[in-house]
C-alpha cells in the first residue's frame, strides 16, 4: 500500500467546520436573487377524496400574488406521472387526491405570508370517500383502490419483476429462496419466532428540504439551488419535468444540512422550477418543520414475521422470513427499501436454507421510503431479537453463536453474491470478538441499583456498500488541477451533507500528492454543470466508489508531475520523489522543482495545464426477479453493545452506555468516524426508545419537534467507538464507509438488553415506557 | 402575523396597554407566546414586552422571598436567597426544559401560561406561595392554589398583570423538606409529583403538603393524602408511602397524549408521589438532630 504522507489517517477538522460553526455558512435558504418570489404550497385537506373543482380566483386576485397553479394550468410534462420505483404520481393532483400531502396548487408570492394566504384562499370542493389506512385494510378482499388505474403504471426497469399489475392496493412483491426450508425444519432442533414491527421515523434533517429556481430567458436554462446530497439524481428527475434537456438545467447544492436518505428524490424543487418558468421570476421554496413531516417521505415502517431454525450446536439451518410495508399513496422508494431489507434479513451469517417474501401496498397515508440503513435496521431489529432468543434456548452465550454463523471468507449471500477476499473481505467475526471485551467491561457494574434493573444486550448488522438494485455499475470521477502556483484544486460531484465528503476526498488527494490539506480545494458548490457525474451520498457508497476515484485521479496526477519533472531535470522518474510540495532528486539534496515550478513550465513550454480525471467503476451482477444477483461491492461490518437501567415500576428505559464496533477498512480520518459511530448509535437509540411518527386516520398527528421524541443530549449515554482496520482490497486506502452501519443493530442490542434486564422481549419499536410497563405488569 | 412590538419602561405604562385590545397579548421571554403563534396556534398582532419593567428582582423581605415575575428559571436556580430558603424551587427552575428556555423563559410567563405540565406551579403550591397581580384598578394576592383554573387558564383579568411570586420562608425553628419528582416521556414533562413535610420537635407532622403538577390540567393538592400524613412520625409516613401515592393517582385527572395515555400518566403520578415521600423522609432522617 502506498504511504499516504499523513493526510491518510489524519483527525483532520472538516474543511467547512469554521463556516459552519460561526454561522457563515450559506444554505439554500440563505440565497436571495433580485426580484425573488416566493413559494407555498396548497396540500389535499383529505387522505382520499375526489376532487370536484379548484376555485382560485380569490387567491389570484390578492394583492402581490404573482402566480396561482394547479394542474389545468401546468404543462403536459409537468404533469406526468413520477416516481422512482413507480410512475404513480403527479406533481398536481387533478381529479383524485390520495393522501393529504397531495399537492393540488402552487402559489409565488411577493413575501412567504402573501402566498401562504392566497394557498389559504384556494377553495377546493371534494367528494370525500373512506381512506385505506392499513397493511391489513389494504389487502383485504373489496378493499377501495388506492390507485385505480395502476394497471396501466409505468415502472422503473428494476422494479418491473417486483410490480403488481393486478387489480389491487399491492405495489410490488418479492420472493427469495434457497434451499429448502421445510426440510430444514424437520432437522432442527431448535426454532424461534416472532413478529416485529418497526414504525415511522422522520428524518429531520436540521436543514429542511429547499429549493430556489432561476429561469435565464435568454439562454433558455433553468438553475436550481436545492438541499440535496444527490445532484445529478435530481438533475436526472427534474429536466424530463420542465421538458429540458439535462445541458440546459443546473443543479446547485451550496451547504447541506443534513440528508439521512430523506433528500434522494424531488420534494419542492419542481414546484419552484415550473412557476419561476412561468413567473420568469426566480422563485424559493422550502418545507416547514410540519411539512417536513407530512409532504417528505418517512422511514418505511417494517412488519416482520420471522422465524430462524437451529442445530443443536447453533449452527443456523434456515431461516423464513415475511415483510409487509405500506408506502404510502406513491411508492417511490418504499420497494427499494424492503428488497434491500430482504437481501440483509439474514444477516452476516451462513444460512442454508432461505424463503423469504415480502409485499408492499398502497395507502392512502402519507409517503414512507428511505432512511440511513435502507431497510437495514428494521430487519436487524428482528433478526437480532430472536438470535438473542434462540441463544437463550439453547443456552450458547449470544456472541459465541453469532460467531458459530457468521460469514467466513468464501461463503455465499442469500443473494448469491460469494465473498470473495480478493474484493470483499469478511470481518463480522472480528466485531464480535472485539465485542466480547466490551460485554466483559460493561459486566463489571451491579446489576440492580435502587429499583433499577441493569441489563447488557449485543446485536450485530451488516450493510452492502454501493451498487444496490438500480444501478448496473458504480461509476465516481474525480478531477483534479493543478494551478499555477502549485496548488491544487478537486472537482467532485459527490454530496457532502456534513458527513465530511469533501474532507475525506481531499485527504485522498493530498494523501496521493504529499500535499499540506492547506494546498488543495474542493469544490464548495456542487454545481452539474462544472462537476463530473456522481451518484451521491447514498447507499454507502461515496467514499468507497468516489474515493476510489480520488485515489486514481491524485495517483496520475503525481504521475504526470513527476513525468514533466524528470524531463525538466533530465532525470529518469524512479530517481524522483515528491514530498512537501515538491519534486526531488533522489540523493542530490538541493535538486528539486516545486510543483509550481513544475506547472509553470508545463503551460509555458508543453502548452499543457496537468488536469488528470480518476474514475472508478465497480460493476456488480444487479438483482434479478428472484433476488438473485451480486450487488453489493463490499459490506460494513458492526456489532452493538449495549447497556441499559429499566425503572421497573414506569417502564421508562435508559441507556447507559452504548459501544460500536465497527470494521471500516481504514479510516480516513477517524474523527469524520467517529462522528458517523456516535451519530449512528444516537439516532438508533431514538429508533429503539422514542421516535415515531403518529398517523391517524392518515393525519401525522405529531408533526413538530413539540410531540415528535428525538433525543436529546440528556438522553445520549456514555458512548465508546471501537474502530477496526482491515483494509479492503479495493478501497481507497482500504476504506469502506462509515455512515449507515453504526446505526444498524442499535434497536436490537437495546431490545436485548431490556431482555436481559427484566426477562421481557419487546418486539415492537419504539420501545415506550408505556408499553414496557404495560407488558411488566401483565408479567412479562 | 405580529406587526406591532410595544415595549414599555414603566409598570404604569405596561398597565396602560394591556386588557382594551384583542389580539394584543404580553410576552417575557417568549418561550410560550412565541411558539404557539409560529405554529399557527395563537393569533397575535400586538405583542407588549415585559422585559423593561424591572420586574426581574429577587430578594427576601422578611418572612417572604419575593420573586419578580419576569426572573427567569435560570436567575432563579442561581438565585441566593432561593437556594438558601426554598432550594426545591431552585432545583426545579434548574432542570426545567433546556438551557435555552430557561435562559430566557421566565416564572411569570410559566404560570400565566398555565401549560398543564409546568411543573414550577406545583412546587409553588408546596410552599403556599402567593401570586401578585397588579391592574390600574388596584393591586390584591392570590394563592397559588386559586391561580389556576384549568388547563391553559386562570384567574387572571384581561387588565391584570403578575408582577411577583411570593413564597413564604420555613420557620427557622421547625424542619422542613420538600421534594418534587417527575418524569418527562415527551418535550414536556409527564407526570410530577411533589412532598412537603414539616416536623415538630417531637418529630410528628406538623404541616403535610401533597401535590400533583403534570399530569393533571394544573396544579392540585391532595387533600386526603395531606390529612393522612398530618400528625404522624416518619417511619409511620414511609410505611404509608403506597398510600400516597395510591390517593394522587386517584385524585388527579390526566389527559393522554401521544408519550401517555391517561391510565399510564396516572400510575406515574402516583410512583412520583410515592418516591417524593420517601425522598423527604430519607432526607429529613439523614438531618435529624
Amino acid at each position: 500500500m502506498h504511504s499516504a504522507g499523513g493526510t491518510v489517517g489524519a483527525r483532520a477538522p472538516l474543511l467547512e467546520a469554521d463556516a459552519i460553526v460561526t454561522g457563515r455558512a450559506r444554505f439554500t435558504t440563505d440565497l436571495y436573487r433580485p426580484g425573488m418570489l416566493h413559494a407555498r404550497l396548497r396540500y389535499s385537506d383529505h387522505p382520499r377524496a375526489r376532487v370536484l373543482g379548484i376555485d382560485a380566483r380569490r387567491a389570484r386576485a390578492m394583492p402581490g400574488v404573482a402566480a396561482v397553479v394547479t394542474a389545468a394550468e401546468a404543462p403536459p410534462e409537468f404533469n406526468q406521472r413520477i416516481g422512482l420505483s413507480v410512475r404513480d404520481r403527479r406533481l398536481l393532483a387533478d381529479r383524485m387526491v390520495r393522501c393529504v400531502n397531495d399537492v393540488l396548487a402552487v402559489v409565488a408570492a411577493e413575501d412567504e405570508a402573501i402566498a401562504q394566504a392566497a394557498v389559504d384562499a384556494i377553495e377546493v370542493e371534494y367528494e370525500v370517500l373512506p381512506p385505506v389506512l392499513t397493511f391489513a385494510e389494504a389487502i383485504a378482499p373489496g378493499a377501495p383502490l388506492v390507485h385505480e388505474d395502476k394497471p396501466g403504471y409505468e415502472t422503473a426497469d428494476y422494479i418491473r419483476p417486483f410490480f403488481s399489475p393486478t387489480v389491487d392496493n399491492v405495489a410490488t412483491r418479492l420472493r427469495l429462496e434457497v434451499g429448502d426450508v421445510e426440510a430444514a425444519r424437520r432437522h432442527s432442533a431448535a426454532v424461534v419466532a416472532g413478529t416485529f414491527v418497526t414504525q415511522r421515523m422522520e428524518h429531520f434533517s436540521l436543514e429542511p428540504h429547499a429549493a430556489l429556481a432561476e429561469w435565464d430567458e435568454v439562454g433558455g436554462r433553468l438553475t436550481v439551488w436545492c438541499s440535496t446530497g444527490k445532484p445529478f439524481r435530481f438533475l436526472n428527475q427534474l429536466a424530463p419535468l420542465v421538458g429540458l434537456p439535462m445541458s440546459r438545467v443546473r443543479i446547485v447544492t451550496p451547504h447541506v444540512g443534513g440528508d439521512f436518505g430523506g433528500k434522494g428524490q424531488l420534494a419542492v424543487e419542481p414546484y419552484v422550477a415550473l412557476l419561476a418558468r412561468l413567473t420568469r421570476r426566480p422563485v424559493k421554496g422550502g418545507y416547514t418543520r410540519t411539512e417536513e413531516f407530512i409532504a417528505s417521505s418517512h422511514k418505511t415502517a417494517f412488519e416482520i414475521e420471522l422465524e430462524l431454525g437451529f442445530a443443536a450446536d447453533g449452527r443456523l439451518l434456515f431461516l423464513r422470513g415475511d415483510l409487509r410495508s405500506d408506502t404510502g399513496a406513491y411508492d417511490s422508494y418504499a420497494s427499494m427499501v424492503q428488497i434491500h431489507g430482504a437481501t440483509h434479513l439474514t444477516g452476516p451469517y451462513r444460512v442454508p436454507n432461505v424463503l423469504i417474501t415480502g409485499t408492499v401496498v398502497y395507502t392512502n397515508n402519507v409517503s414512507s421510503g428511505s432512511f440511513r440503513g435502507f431497510g437495514s435496521p428494521q430487519v436487524s431489529f428482528a433478526r437480532e431479537s430472536l438470535l438473542d432468543e434462540a441463544a437463550r434456548q439453547l443456552g450458547i452465550d449470544p456472541i459465541e453463536l453469532r460467531l458459530r454463523n457468521a460469514w467466513r471468507p468464501g461463503d455465499v449471500t442469500a443473494t448469491g453474491q460469494v465473498l470473495d477476499p480478493e474484493r470483499i473481505g469478511v470481518s463480522i467475526a472480528d466485531t464480535l470478538e472485539a465485542a466480547r471485551g466490551v460485554v466483559q467491561e460493561f459486566s463489571a457494574s451491579t446489576p440492580e441499583v435502587g429499583g433499577r434493573r441493569r441489563g447488557i444486550g449485543v446485536a450485530s448488522g451488516h450493510q452492502g456498500i454501493g451498487g444496490g438494485i438500480w444501478a448496473g455499475a458504480d461509476v465516481g470521477t474525480v478531477i483534479v488541477k493543478a494551478n499555477f502556483d502549485g496548488s491544487m484544486a478537486v472537482n467532485v460531484g459527490v454530496g457532502d451533507v456534513g458527513q465530511g465528503a469533501s474532507t475525506a476526498l481531499a485527504q485522498i488527494v493530498a494523501g496521493e500528492l504529499r500535499l499540506p490539506l492547506g494546498q488543495l480545494v474542493v469544490n464548495a458548490e456542487r454545481d452539474t454543470d462544472l462537476a463530473p457525474y456522481d451518484g451521491g451520498a447514498s447507499a454507502s457508497r461515496q467514499l468507497f466508489v468516489t474515493g476510489s476515484a480520488a485515489q486514481a485521479a491524485g495517483a496520475l496526477m503525481r504521475a504526470r508531475l513527476l513525468e514533466i519533472a524528470g524531463q525538466v531535470l533530465e532525470v529518469a522518474t524512479e530517481d524522483l520523489v515528491l514530498e512537501d510540495g515538491a519534486v526531488h532528486v533522489r540523493g542530490s539534496p538541493g535538486r528539486r522543482l516545486s510543483f509550481g515550478e513544475i506547472v509553470r513550465h508545463a503551460l509555458q513550454r508543453l502548452g499543457e495545464q496537468p488536469i488528470t480525471v480518476g474514475r472508478f467503476a465497480g460493476p456488480v451482477v444487479r438483482l434479478d426477479a428472484n433476488l438473485r444477483g451480486a450487488p453489493f461491492q463490499a459490506f460494513d461490518y458492526v456489532t452493538t453493545v449495549a447497556e441499559v437501567e429499566v425503572d421497573a415500576e414506569t417502564g421508562v428505559v435508559r441507556v447507559t452506555r452504548l459501544a460500536t464496533i465497527q470494521d471500516v477498512g481504514r479510516a480516513i480520518n477517524p474523527m469524520i468516524v467517529e462522528g458517523q459511530m456516535e451519530g449512528g448509535a444516537v439516532q438508533g437509540l431514538g429508533f429503539a426508545l422514542l421516535e415515531e411518527v403518529v398517523l391517524e386516520g392518515g393525519y401525522v398527528v405529531n408533526p413538530h419537534a413539540f410531540d415528535y421524541r428525538l433525543p436529546r443530549f440528556p438522553d445520549a449515554p456514555s458512548l465508546k467507538n471501537v474502530i477496526l482496520e482491515h483494509p479492503n482490497p479495493r478501497g481507497p486506502y482500504g476504506a469502506k464507509a462509515a455512515g449507515e452501519a453504526p446505526l444498524i443493530p442499535v434497536a436490537a442490542a437495546i431490545a436485548n438488553a431490556i431482555r436481559d434486564a427484566t426477562g421481557v422481549r419487546m418486539n415492537r419499536l419504539p420501545m415506550s415506557g408505556e408499553s414496557l410497563f404495560e407488558r411488566l405488569s401483565r408479567g412479562g | 402575523m405580529i406587526r406591532v412590538l410595544h415595549r414599555p419602561g414603566s409598570l404604569e405604562e405596561a398597565l396602560e396597554l394591556i386588557g382594551c385590545r384583542e389580539n394584543r397579548r404580553v410576552y417575557a421571554g417568549g418561550t410560550e407566546l412565541l411558539l404557539l403563534v409560529k405554529l399557527g396556534l395563537a393569533q397575535v398582532r400586538e405583542l407588549v414586552d415585559l422585559k423593561r419593567l424591572g420586574l426581574d428582582g429577587i430578594a427576601r423581605d422578611g418572612t417572604v422571598v419575593i420573586v419578580g415575575a419576569c426572573a427567569t428559571h435560570a436567575a432563579i436556580a442561581r438565585s441566593r436567597p432561593v437556594r438558601a430558603f426554598i432550594p426545591v424551587l431552585a432545583a426545579t427552575a434548574g432542570e426545567l426544559g433546556n438551557v435555552r428556555v430557561r435562559a430566557t423563559g421566565t416564572i411569570g410567563g410559566n404560570l400565566c401560561f398555565a401549560d398543564p405540565s409546568s411543573d414550577v406551579g406545583c412546587v409553588l403550591l408546596l410552599e403556599d406561595a402567593e401570586v401578585e397581580l397588579r391592574s390600574r384598578r388596584g393591586t390584591r394576592r392570590v394563592e397559588i392554589g386559586r391561580f389556576f383554573v384549568h388547563a391553559f387558564s386562570t384567574v387572571l383579568a384581561d387588565d391584570e398583570l403578575l408582577v411577583a411570586v411570593r413564597v413564604p420562608v420555613p420557620s427557622r425553628t421547625r424542619r422542613r423538606v420538600t421534594r418534587y419528582r417527575r418524569i418527562a416521556l415527551g418535550e414536556r414533562p409527564t407526570a410530577g409529583a411533589g412532598v412537603s413535610l414539616e416536623l415538630d420537635a417531637g418529630g410528628r407532622i406538623v404541616r403535610a403538603r401533597v401535590a400533583v403538577g403534570a399530569g393533571n390540567p394544573h396544579p392540585i393538592r391532595i387533600d386526603e393524602a395531606e390529612a393522612h400524613l398530618q400528625g404522624q412520625d416518619l417511619a409511620t409516613a414511609r410505611e404509608g408511602a403506597e398510600d400516597v401515592g395510591r390517593l394522587a393517582a386517584t385524585a388527579c385527572e390526566p389527559i393522554g397524549d401521544v408519550h401517555a395515555s391517561p391510565g399510564y400518566k396516572r400510575h406515574l403520578v402516583g410512583v412520583m408521589a410515592r418516591r417524593a415521600l420517601e425522598d423527604v423522609v430519607v432526607e429529613l432522617e439523614a438531618t435529624r438532630g
